[in-house]
């Protein structure tokens, strides 16, 4: 599935930090990431709204709001994007990886005709003439599955479907041929008919092209469905990375298994009673001390409140499966931590194990 | 016009709406109109949970909405303890309307920002305050019921995050102690963990208030978690509608089995059945079914004759022996 792992990395990431000056105070909104991703793999990043997961995706194609600093390094198709010459930036964001954002009813232009917005991005990097910019921008609706290419050319987005104008969102991404494209929840805005077509448009060019792709979802049915591997983010960090097969046979993190938990799941009948999360996230303007997921955790401990576990494998176990957490799901020292909880009443953080588990308010 | 008909209507003595043949048109000027409901018929009986599924422009939050007269529907009949309320004068209207109430997708943006948790639930006891069963002291007890620490009274929305206000818009329709709450994709705008909160509450407050619920969202899997009858709609018309267990084991519309086969990572109830194109013009709706341009399964008696909904189960069989309807000519049956 994920191919040659040996093979380069399209994508290197190490010790990520993105945190930005507010009149708040300083938020950290991601906090020591560092993740690889092999050519034509698919990671998928999933996670709830305030994680992170769209800070990280755009510092990869250089889109940090005014008040965000960086540090880390970012390396893709193993050039260090810190080390580009100025001439070189310009004409390396937008080709080597680009992006398709979340709402394609926001991200064109809705005053220029499809055809001009497609041939921009070419006709700036690529040394083109505007009759072949045009040719290959039907080329590529073509290839994007839009019926009829040349009378498109000359429409404006409102005369496009949702569905229609995610696929010329699509096509612009493509348009400058790609090698990491970071898509933020491609299909959030439509329905899920549409979702598919689309989710399995992606599929079909990355395989045609090569690409390696970084899909952001808060779905975790998409990610399963899509991803060679899943990231599952909380509160600007990585908590646990596998394989999608793994993530889901064999989770680790609580988290993981809260997030599973909480959705409905269609094969169960109907009233089942669903298992929320209890509590909010951390304010990552003033993070805990400790693991963030701490204070929601049903496996917490007292060391989970005062240190913060770092990313590892099972020892001996897949090295591709890791997760940051002191009492995993499925291990002895997890399965001592719920005992231990479920004895107390509460978890070391002071909550109610009724709120975890079972009945509720 | 063809109906979609009126098989699947229950005659029980609990049925507490009952819509026929309702249609619901937009003019657009130049003599055209948008067919946005199409003779849609269905009932609700007292403490059920009936889910409507369909992409956006279906219709069915148009539906919804024009059960409780807003707007009026341009023709059909809803009968609501036994009374027609489409024929109802303003005033009649005004006087059911607190029986009705509605819980919107967008939590924050339903809220007055301007107003405190307590004005904004106290807001209906005001305008029906002189009935002496609905008292101001029901607000703290209210807020307590959707977990919200009655001491928040004083705050405003923006202080609360998604999940809260939406337990506060649910304190807000229960307030007057309606018998049908309408819930147009409330958990749409939630991320999962707080999805589920919301979810459960609604099933509590179901239970501890007695209300029916009119539950619209595009996503099945959380419509199959808190129905107990799915109607499917597409294009303004009814496809499909079954007890929510006996729907999502045996979907038998072609649009039905689409839908499911698209729930993302879910195992595929059907086989892998895609519907290609898009939706066809509500101004211009072909005739016959209207699902027929996009169905796999469509042969020319599709395209001109339209399917009414018909029982495909045993009589009285299924679960809850309130059947199994299907508007389709040739369902899939196995």
């Amino acid at each position: 599935m994920t191919g040659d792992r040996s093979s380069t990395n399209m994508l290197e990431v190490d010790d990520l930090v993105v945190e930005f000056d507010t009149p708040a105070g300083t938020l950290r909104a991601v906090d020591g990431v560092s993740l690889r991703i092999a050519e034509r793999e698919t990671l998928a990043i999933v996670g709830e709204s305030g994680s992170g997961k769209s800070v990280l995706s755009r510092t990869f194609i250089n889109l940090l709001a005014g008040n965000g600093t960086r540090t880390g390094t970012i390396k893709i198709g193993g050039r260090d994007i810190d080390q580009l010459s100025k001439a070189e930036r310009k004409h390396f964001f937008g080709v080597e990886v680009a992006m398709i954002f979340q709402d394609p009813m926001t991200s064109l232009n809705p005053v220029k005709r499809i055809g001009s917005q497609l041939t921009e991005a070419m006709r700036y990097h690529l040394d083109v003439s505007k009759a072949e910019a045009d040719e290959r921008a039907i080329a590529l609706l073509e290839q994007v599955h839009i019926p009829s290419p040349k009378q498109r050319m000359k429409q404006y987005p409102h005369e496009l479907s949702g569905g229609m104008r995610q696929r010329v969102v699509i096509a612009m991404a493509l348009a400058c041929e790609p090698r990491l494209l970071i898509a933020d929840e491609p299909t959030t805005a439509l329905d899920v008919t549409v979702q598919k077509t689309i989710l399995d448009l992606l599929d079909e060019l990355r395989h045609e092209r090569n690409m390696s792709m970084i899909l952001i979802t808060h779905d975790l049915g998409v990610a399963r469905g899509r991803a060679d591997r899943i990231g599952v983010m909380y509160a600007g960090r990585i908590q646990e990375m596998a394989t999608a097969d793994q993530l889901f046979s064999d989770m680790r993190h609580p988290y993981t298994q809260a997030l599973l938990e909480s959705i409905p799941d269609p094969s169960k009948p109907s009233h089942t009673r669903l298992q929320p999360i209890p509590g909010r996230p951390p304010n990552l303007l003033d993070p805990p001390a400790g693991c963030p997921f701490a204070a929601r955790c049903r496996n917490a401990q007292a060391d989970c409140l005062n240190s913060k576990p770092t990313l590892s494998a099972d020892e001996g176990g897949a090295a591709d499966h890791v997760y940051a957490c002191f009492h995993p799901v499925g291990t002895p020292a997890g399965e001592a931590a719920l005992a231990a909880n479920r004895a107390a009443g509460e978890t070391a953080a002071g909550l109610p194990m009724a709120e975890v588990e079972g009945e509720l308010v | 016009m063809a109906g979609s008909g009126t098989a699947h209507l229950r005659e029980r003595d609990d049925v507490l709406v009952r819509v026929e043949h309702m249609v619901v048109e937009f003019p657009i000027g130049r003599g055209q109109k948008v067919h946005a409901v199409s003779d849609v018929s269905f009932d609700l009986v007292e403490g059920e949970t009936l889910g409507i599924v369909g992409e956006s422009g279906c219709g069915k939050s148009t539906t919804a909405k024009a059960t409780i007269q807003l707007p009026r529907p341009t023709d059909g009949s809803v009968w609501f303890k036994g009374q027609d309320i489409t024929k109802f004068s303003t005033e009649q209207l005004r006087q059911v309307r607190p029986e009705f109430q509605m819980i919107f997708q967008d939590p924050i943006s339903s809220l007055n920002p301007r107003r405190t948790v307590h004005e904004i639930i106290a807001e209906g006891l005001k305008v029906w305050g002189d009935n002496d069963t609905w008292q101001l002291d029901r607000i703290e007890e209210l807020m307590e019921a959707v977990g919200i620490d009655p001491r928040y009274g004083e705050r405003k929305p923006h202080q609360f995050s998604g999940g809260q206000c939406q337990r506060i818009s649910i304190a807000r329709a229960l307030v007057l102690d309606p018998k049908v709450i309408i819930c147009d994709e409330p958990v749409s705008a939630l991320d999962v963990s707080v999805q589920a909160q919301i979810l459960n509450l609604l099933e509590d407050m179901k239970a501890r208030y007695g209300v029916s619920l009119m539950f619209i969202s595009h996503d099945l899997s959380v419509v199959k978690n808190i129905s107990d009858r799915v109607m499917v709609m597409y294009m303004g018309k009814t496809c499909e509608i079954a007890g929510s267990d006996e729907l999502f084991a045996r979907p038998t519309h072609h649009y039905t089995r689409a839908l499911m086969a698209a729930i993302p990572g879910a195992q595929a109830v059907a086989d892998d059945v895609s519907i290609e194109g898009e939706l066809p013009s509500a101004i211009d709706p072909p005739a016959g079914c209207r699902f027929a341009s996009r169905c796999p399964a469509a042969t020319d008696k599709c395209r001109t004759e339209e399917p009414e909904l018909r029982q495909i189960d045993a009589e009285g069989g299924g679960d809850g022996g309130d059947g199994h309807f299907v508007a389709c000519h040739f369902p899939v049956l196995d």
